[in-house]
């Protein structure tokens, strides 16, 4: 049984001036699917889910979200259409406070209600209760860890179909990354949401994602399914 | 007239100066906050609002005119500004030199546009009559001191402007939307904020307001094609002083630079008190940088 796809590249080639960064790169993920995304630093990762998301445009190839072609499509677009991002560096808005990082969503985008659906904010404040007790203050003063829960509390409140997460444990102590484990498994089995996450550390991949790709100075080196292969036989391609 | 008196003549002066100063400078800011957008043709909305204001009261029956005037430099500029953004300005994102030269290029168009319509004269907007008397203050210690009704009246639609901004910016989702694009833009993209509507309503804004100068302007001096040029300057200063994109360090710089020259001219002439109002900002971005605003940080808040 194949399930519906929820973003498929179609040999996808991204360059930054001429030097080409992406080059005929063809992926799938499922709905409800998590995925990662390996690769050194440098290898383009970040890139491409700048790509995903529509804040940079291919030189060639597609872009499908849920089989419909959003290649021309401009990111706030594509943010309706239900991409949740999470960036490297979390992308906190430092002088909006907790509540309006959470709830620009809303503001921003016509036909939806003007606050969250009560039930996802308390799914979200469940899953991270120390952002409801900062919500009043200001972005950029939270720590490092808080704000990575801020990101993707943010990103989970526009409801996402995919989640585009790019290093969530960047920085952040061993306990919280448990959480954060733990967090993504709950919302991808709970609220059927396809994560593509771009992880550093195998272990952490290995340890929630279902499939993974290694990208290779912008070439998709490996794939697998994180049950049948062992870490080990990515290690060589992300060693330095 | 005491000496007291002429003083704080001057600096009421000053003030009323301030108040166009501002309304001048807040659409410059905003483009350069927002954008990162130098926009050399935003002393011809100015102008551009003058001479609508001057249309209007021509035209237009006696009774609904002054508003009318007002309303139709607003829209008229704001217009304007949209078409501005729409065909020029967003084609040139990313290219500051380009975009200076261009808007400098529509700058000198205006100008010259205005000149062939009007004549090189200026033409003068006369003030409805409720508006022409003053409040004069008798004998004492500020005898003589006066307080013309129409820089009253510029006074208080600075005030209003400025109110209305704040409460957009704080109090409204656009304002919502602003501030996230001006923090990060490609995050508030990637959340579904339509950047480009933003900047192109916030651009508009901006020369509407510029328009909204312009025909206050016209109430106490004439409309020359080029009285853009003369406000300009100014209203880049207030700018560079009130540190890029910030509302409070606009209005506070405004204030600065109308007092400062109106109360120099008392002991030089106008041109000195220009010199020395130029060493004065050099003299202050030099101690400043960042003008008088300055966001505070994580780090400067947990010291
Ligand atoms: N704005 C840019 N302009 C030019 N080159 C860029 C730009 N952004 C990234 N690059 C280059 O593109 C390549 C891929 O960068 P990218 O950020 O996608 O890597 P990454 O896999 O996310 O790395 P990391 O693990 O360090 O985050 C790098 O060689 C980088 O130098
Ligand atoms: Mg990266």
């Amino acid at each position: 049984m194949t399930k519906r796809a929820a973003l498929e590249l179609e040999t996808l080639t991204v360059a930054y001036g001429s030097a080409c960064v992406l080059s005929d790169v063809s992926l799938r993920v499922a709905e409800g699917e998590l995925v990662a995304l390996l690769g050194r630093n440098g290898a383009g990762k970040t890139t491409l889910l700048r790509t995903v998301m529509g804040l940079h445009k291919p030189v060639a190839g597609r872009v499908l979200l849920g089989g419909e072609d959003v290649t021309s499509l401009p990111a706030s677009s594509r943010a309706s259409l239900g991409i949740g991002y999470v960036p490297q560096g979390r992308g906190i808005f430092p002088h909006l406070t907790v509540w309006e990082n959470l709830t620009i969503a809303y503001a921003a985008v016509r036909g939806r209600g003007r606050n969250p659906d009560p039930r996802m904010i308390q799914f979200v404040f469940e899953l991270f209760p120390a952002i409801y007790q900062l919500r009043h203050r200001k972005g950029g003063f939270l720590s490092g860890g808080e704000q990575q829960q801020l990101a993707i509390a943010r990103a989970l409140l526009t409801e996402p179909k995919l989640l585009l997460l790019d290093e969530p444990t960047e920085g952040i102590q061993p306990s919280v990354v448990q959480d954060i484990a733990q967090a993504l498994c709950h919302i991808g089995r709970t609220l059927n949401i396809a994560i593509m996450l771009v992880e550093q550390f195998l272990d952490f991949a290995w340890s929630i994602a279902d499939r993974f790709y290694v990208l290779q100075r912008g070439r998709l080196v490996a794939e697998g399914e994180t049950e049948k292969d062992a870490p080990q036989s990515v290690a060589h391609l992300l060693s330095v | 007239m005491s000496e007291y008196a002429l003083l704080l003549g001057q600096l009421f002066n000053g003030i009323s100066v301030a108040s166009i100063l501002l309304l001048a400078a807040l659409g410059l800011a905003l483009s350069f906050g927002l954008m990162g957008v130098i926009n050399m043709s935003h002393g011809e909305m100015l102008m551009l609002g003058g001479y609508l204001s001057f249309l209007t009261l021509r035209f237009a029956p006696a009774r609904a005119a002054f508003a009318l005037a007002f309303v139709a430099a607003f829209f008229g500029a704001g217009v304007f500004g949209a078409l501005l953004e729409v065909t020029l300005i967003r084609r040139l994102y990313g290219r500051p030199l380009d975009t200076l030269l261009a808007t400098w290029g529509v700058s000198l168009a205006l100008q010259q546009a205005a000149r062939s319509i009007f004549g090189p004269i200026g033409v003068e907007v006369t003030a409805p009559k409720w508006l022409a008397g003053s409040i004069t203050v008798k004998g004492g210690a500020l005898g003589g001191l006066n307080f013309p009704f129409v820089r009253l009246f510029i006074i208080g639609l600075a005030v209003a402007v400025l109110v209305v901004m704040w409460a957009i910016i704080t109090r409204t989702r656009l304002g919502l939307c602003v501030r996230a694009v001006h923090q990060d833009r490609d995050m508030a993209e990637a959340l579904g904020v339509r950047t480009r509507l933003v900047d192109l309503v916030m651009f508009s804004l901006g020369t509407a307001i510029a328009g909204l100068a312009g025909a206050a302007l016209a109430l106490i001096a004439p409309v020359t094609p080029t009285v853009g040029q003369s406000y300009i300057v100014y209203a880049f200063m207030v700018v560079i002083l009130g540190g890029l994109g910030r509302l409070l360090g606009t209005l506070l710089a405004a204030v600065l630079v109308g007092l400062f020259s109106a109360s120099v001219q008392i002991f030089t002439s106008v041109s000195f008190a220009d010199v020395l109002l130029l060493t004065f900002v050099i003299a202050f971005i030099q101690l400043r940088p960042r003008g008088i605003m300055v966001v505070r940080t994580r780090a400067l808040e947990e010291a």
